[in-house]
């Protein structure tokens, strides 16, 4: 939603047929809505960056772009990623709904419409983009106060042993900007946290430690992991000071399932090592978290196995900008460190990582996260 | 070292080396007092080696700053390797990438 | 084709449309004009003998008629839409000629609805 009075939202359809576009544009101006029409996708997404809507009822089967491909470009333009979509199309079968879901379409109307759906479905919708604009607000104004009542509470290893983890954490100033977190979401599956916040000033320890809650409250089987960084990221964008913002690798990991997702936010990479010794890296591109509004993160699946292990950490393992080195250049140094060190045990694996990968002139927090599958 | 040149309300702002947390701070404060004179800002990247977080986040900012005013951080002169570490970030579809 | 579908039900596309026969009226006028061109645009794919095309085509006269509540069109456009990646290219030539006559008693009924 944007400074445009709420009262009248605007809608934006999208629909070859000439018929459909009236058809849809008179209903919903009888209900109050500004509307603007495209009759491609191509128009679409030119609309789209032009007006910024607050929903998009968006067709299928289009000359041209499709739907489909109408979706992805729109997740793309800034300021309009967060747009809530629903699909009109009247192919009815499971397969183009469930791929209209996945990519991030909220909601489905079939063809030839009915007015009264069609007006329920937009107004849920919009009012669910209201509620969430003000739950994001809510949390901003009560992490405030949490922010400087709450200490940092860490979860040890033994806190949560079927996690079966193990963390270095050595913070170079008492203002460490590192941190993680260890979450139960489901039995036998476990979300694992490792977050930056920029800046090396008192106050980075009292953000880091809001940013913790943040996540925690955020995080939970109903939400997948982007959309726990898209609800982090809008708190954190309403919140945090100018030229503050956080790098984050998020890890779920399902051992029900060997399923394995991660979502990262300008953050180095996690790096797997499997059974047989061999190391990768799971590059995931993303925005910082708490500096845009409209930011997007990418999210890579891949399956795991028993034994693997897992690796996340933060820059300051690799960096040293003194000697010219920052993350980024760092990434194989750590795959092969890693590959040497599989015969160790998880529990020494992330100090034997640090020590394996130090030149002695480290002026920042070190923290490294393992969890095996 | 920071060099920052200013003329007919644009100013060029040319951080040198590796851009650590202390260097960063005189970043931000450059591009501050250049936003506060309302001059349109570009960072020219060619001799600087490494970026900080802390140099990101003074960019970050000033890009947010000129938005705010219908304009963008351009950022030019980038070497390679930078430019790889503000690609992952995603950066470039922030910053006006010369 | 169910052969017993009514060649137009105003009164089904009406309840769609909450009973608005402003807004039934908008559409047929749209219907009217279009459906030339778009029965034009399923006969031309037939030739193109592209069955992509001719899902296409099928696939918009068929939405555009289901609007307005011409059934029959409808319905035969969307077997169309549905056999164009059949190979059987004879059948889909006699559905399209049975789709045009169909478009012709919908357009005399729908003009004086």
């Amino acid at each position: 939603m944007n400074n445009r009075d709420p009262r009248q939202p605007r809608v934006l359809v999208v629909d070859d047929e000439r018929q459909n576009l009236q058809m849809l544009s008179v209903v919903l101006r009888n209900e109050g809505y500004l509307v603007d029409t495209a009759d491609s996708g191509e128009a679409a997404l030119e609309r789209a960056r032009s007006t910024t809507p607050d929903l998009v009822l968006l067709d299928i089967l289009m000359p041209g772009m499709d739907g489909f491909a109408t979706l992805e470009r729109l997740k793309g333009i800034a300021g309009a990623s967060t747009i809530p979509v629903i699909f009109l199309s009247g192919l009815e079968d499971l397969e183009t709904k469930l791929k209209g879901f996945s990519l991030g379409a909220v909601d489905y109307v079939t063809k030839p419409f009915h007015i009264e759906e069609v007006r329920a479905r937009v107004r849920i919708h919009l009012q669910l983009a209201l509620a969430r604009q003000s739950l994001v607000l809510e949390q901003a104004s009560r992490l405030r106060s949490l922010a400087s009542a709450q200490k940092r509470l860490q979860v040890l290893p033994s806190d949560l042993p079927e996690a079966n983890f193990s963390v270095l954490y050595e913070s170079a100033q008492e203002a460490g900007g590192d941190i993680y977190d260890v979450l139960a979401v489901g039995k036998g599956i476990h979300g694992f946290l490792v977050a930056d916040v920029s800046g090396h000033d008192v106050g980075t320890s009292l953000l880091a430690s809001a940013a913790r809650a943040l996540f925690r409250q955020n995080t939970g089987p109903m939400y997948s992991p982007e959309e726990t960084f898209n609800l982090v990221n809008r708190v954190l964008a309403g919140w945090l000071p100018p030229g503050r913002f956080l790098t984050a690798c998020y890890a779920l990991l399902n051992r029900n399932t060997g399923r394995l997702s991660v979502v990262g936010a300008a953050h180095p990479p996690a790096a797997i090592l499997d059974a047989s010794g061999k190391a990768r890296s799971l590059d995931v591109e993303g925005d910082v978290l708490g500096a845009f509004p409209d930011a997007r993160f990418g999210r890579i699946d891949t399956r795991v196995s028993k034994g693997d292990r897992v690796v996340l950490y933060t820059d300051g393992l690799v960096e040293n900008i003194g000697g010219g080195r920052t993350w980024n250049t760092e990434g194989d140094r750590v795959l092969r460190e890693l590959e040497r060190l599989s015969d160790v045990p998880l529990g020494e694996l992330p100090s034997r990582l640090s020590a394996g990968l130090s030149d002695g002139t480290r002026d920042d927090d070190v923290l490294a996260l393992a969890f095996e599958v | 070292m920071i060099r920052s040149q200013s003329a007919g309300g644009k100013t060029s702002v040319a951080p040198e080396g590796n851009v650590g947390t202390q260097e960063a701070e005189q970043l931000a404060k450059a591009m501050e007092d250049a936003i506060a004179q309302g001059d349109e800002v570009a960072v020219d990247l060619s001799a600087c080696q490494a970026l900080s977080s802390s140099a990101i986040g003074a960019m970050i900012a000033c890009h947010n700053a000129l938005r705010a005013k219908g304009s963008r951080l351009r950022v030019h002169g980038t070497g390679e390797e930078i430019l790889r570490l503000l690609r992952i970030m995603q950066l470039d579809r922030h910053f006006d990438m010369a | 084709m169910d052969a017993s579908l009514p060649v137009l039900s105003r009164d089904e596309a009406l309840g769609r449309l909450e009973g608005d026969v402003e807004l039934w009226n908008e559409i047929r006028d749209i219907w009217l004009e279009d459906v030339a061109n778009l029965m034009e645009g399923v006969s031309r794919a037939l030739e193109s003998g592209v069955p992509d095309a001719l899902r296409r085509a099928a696939h918009a006269l068929k939405g555009a008629s289901a609007n307005v509540g011409a059934t029959r069109v409808a319905a035969l456009a969307k077997t169309i839409e549905l056999d164009a990646t059949s190979a059987d290219w004879d059948a889909l030539r006699e559905g399209v000629d049975r789709l045009r006559r169909e478009v012709e008693d919908a357009r005399r009924q729908l003009e004086t609805a």
